[in-house]
């Protein structure tokens, strides 16, 4: 058998402090392990529990947040401007339309009357200018013989049967005559010019034709202009209405709240299993031992309809469901894991 | 050394896989250098001069002056090494044990075992000195590894369970449980068919035993080194120092 070991006071007393030392680690994981399975059976069922979060305005999906109403925010003051643009240039169009709407009439009634008018004057004119054709001939015949007229002038100058004076007066009348056969000449000519203009389609005619196909080409692109641009008009002015309402639905978001409020705001997250407890009024209960010695540290001011996902605070599991705005008398609760809603989830 | 009894219960099946790693792997390094930290009691072949030498220290261990009768085979692995001697084991031996098959038979023995190995990592950080010079580097880091492996598995899995709760709930650990039992039982069948796992899966109860394991047996062994109950057995009539007629 073994010799029993003398043990000194000093071993006694150390191994007193460590059967007290053990002792109390072993009732200590005792205790740990009971309520780790307390803790997890507790949070498997019960159905009022809260995550409380902070939001800060620095938060990316605050900022992003901020950022995109500032940026929906100038689209609509840039469509706005677009949209008043439109409207004066549609004014615009549409005076001009009505200007080119008006002279166009005018321009049909004067083709017309002076086509006519050429109908008429055209063949009279073909008339006279053939008549003038006719006399120039004759005139030609004439002056056909005033060569040999001429010739005897100047035969009698010369023999002094006439005087010089008198051979210059009536070469000069010769000339003129002359003169007088060409200007008919020139007249004729025009003439023909003239029955030509009344009796063809010329290039003037041609030229107002094109002019008459011009302006009504206009008013037809103004039409088209202005139904693009009421088009247009309609969409953005739309498109300014649904901003308008995003913008509104947007401001009931906690990020918008978050990041417009001068005063800190408090949030919680809650699952969708416990979305029977979040009732706006509802007292809220925050504890010192994660569920016992529970005390009232507030209300459920709001509900907010968007889903979000956060992490199960005990489980460390991903779940869905919805933020709410909580009024908390004590601000440190904002840091508790869980805050309970409705009643104490133990009797204390 | 062969498990007898495989397939008793999901406990044999997983000490089978345990006991067949640690002698067919764990153990080889130890035995490359001729340092096995600790040969089991009832296989264990020793110098008889040695024994002698060695036996008056093993008699007069004692926790803070109560009397440790547990872990003999461990303290004298340890002293035998101390004095300059290698140990090795000889795997072309095949001996065959039968392991608990039930849960608290294991229980106990391994707080047993759990204490032995805590008491030895205390001698081992107090004689430390001791070992640097004599001992070969593999001894030592096997005599403070393991010892201190049991601690921090016991604060992982506080850690583990304080910051997921449900880590251990998770897929992760048991497929890498079968996965591994699954290639262990497959090495087994193949090189020691005599204690072929019928179900591989059973590995997966691991998962829970280790959990267990790091939890209460070693806050238990450090808590209850004071004690000197084998729990599985009771030693009586020990015989006298010097005794060598049985």
């Amino acid at each position: 058998m073994n010799a029993p070991v003398k043990q000194s006071l000093h071993y006694k007393l150390v191994i007193t402090l460590y059967r007290v030392f053990a002792v109390t680690v072993l009732y200590l994981v005792l205790a740990g392990i009971i309520s780790y399975a307390f803790v997890m059976g507790f949070y498997a069922v019960n159905s009022s529990w809260a995550a409380p979060m902070i939001l800060s305005a620095a938060d990316e999906k605050s900022l992003d947040f901020r950022q995109k109403l500032v940026t929906s925010q100038q689209t609509i003051e840039d469509l706005k401007v677009d949209t008043k643009k439109l409207d004066s240039g549609m004014a615009e169009m549409k005076k001009h339309r009505a200007a080119l709407l008006a002279l166009e009439p005018e321009l049909q009634r004067a083709i017309v009357r002076e086509q006519t008018h050429n109908r008429t004057t055209g063949p009279e004119l073909a008339t006279l200018d053939r008549q003038k054709q006719a006399d120039n001939l004759k005139t030609q015949k004439v002056l056909a013989q005033l060569k040999e007229v001429e010739s005897n002038i100047t035969k009698d100058l010369a023999s002094g049967l006439i005087t010089q004076g008198d051979a210059a007066t009536q070469l000069a009348a010769l000339n003129q005559a002359k003169g007088a056969y060409t200007d008919s000449k020139i007249a004729e000519v025009l003439l023909t010019d003239s029955v030509l203009d009344k009796t063809t389609t010329g290039t003037n005619s041609l030229d107002v034709l094109v002019k008459q196909a011009e302006l009504r080409s206009e008013v037809a692109q103004l039409d088209v202009a202005l139904n693009v641009a009421e088009k247009q008009l309609q969409e953005e002015s739309q498109q300014i209405d649904r901003l308008r309402q995003a913008i509104q639905t947007a401001k009931q978001s906690p990020y918008y709240l978050n990041a417009s409020g001068e005063k800190t705001l408090y949030f919680a997250f809650i699952a969708y299993d416990n979305q029977a407890s979040a009732v706006a009024g509802s007292p809220i209960y925050d504890c010192y031992l994660n569920m016992v010695a529970c005390r009232k540290v507030g209300t459920l001011k709001q509900i907010f309809a968007g889903e979000e996902t956060a992490i199960h605070p005990i489980f460390k599991t991903q779940i869905r469901g919805f933020l709410v705005q909580m009024n908390l008398d004590h601000a440190e609760s904002a840091k508790s894991k869980t805050v309970f809603l409705g009643r104490k989830p133990v009797l204390f | 050394m062969g498990v007898r009894n495989p397939n008793d219960s999901v406990i044999t099946a997983i000490q089978t896989v345990i006991y067949y790693s640690a002698f067919q792997l764990y153990k080889i390094p130890e035995n490359w250098t001729r340092s096995i930290c600790c040969i089991s009691g009832c296989l264990f072949a020793i110098r008889r001069e040695l024994l002698l030498e060695i036996e008056p220290a093993i008699r007069a261990r004692n926790w803070f002056g109560i009397p440790v009768n547990q872990g003999e085979d461990r303290f004298l692995t340890h002293q035998t090494l101390l004095r300059g001697y290698g140990t090795y084991i000889n795997n072309d031996a095949l001996c065959w044990t039968t392991v608990p098959n039930t849960l608290p038979v294991l229980f106990k023995q391994q707080l047993r075992w759990r204490r032995s190995i805590v008491r030895d990592f205390f001698f081992t950080v107090r004689t430390l000195p001791q070992h640097v010079w004599k001992l070969h580097p593999n001894t030592i880091f096997t005599l403070v590894l393991t010892p201190l492996g049991a601690v921090v598995g016991l604060l992982v899995v506080v850690t583990m369970l304080t910051s997921d709760p449900l880590a251990w709930a998770g897929p992760a650990p048991l497929i890498t449980a079968l996965g591994v039992g699954a290639v262990l039982t497959w090495v087994i069948k193949k090189y020691s068919a005599k204690e072929t796992v019928t179900h591989p899966l059973a590995f997966g109860a691991y998962v829970a035993w280790s959990l267990v394991s790091s939890l209460f047996l070693t806050p238990l062994a450090l808590c209850t080194m004071d004690s000197a109950d084998w729990g599985t057995r009771t030693k009586r009539h020990e015989v006298p120092l010097g005794n060598t007629n049985r």
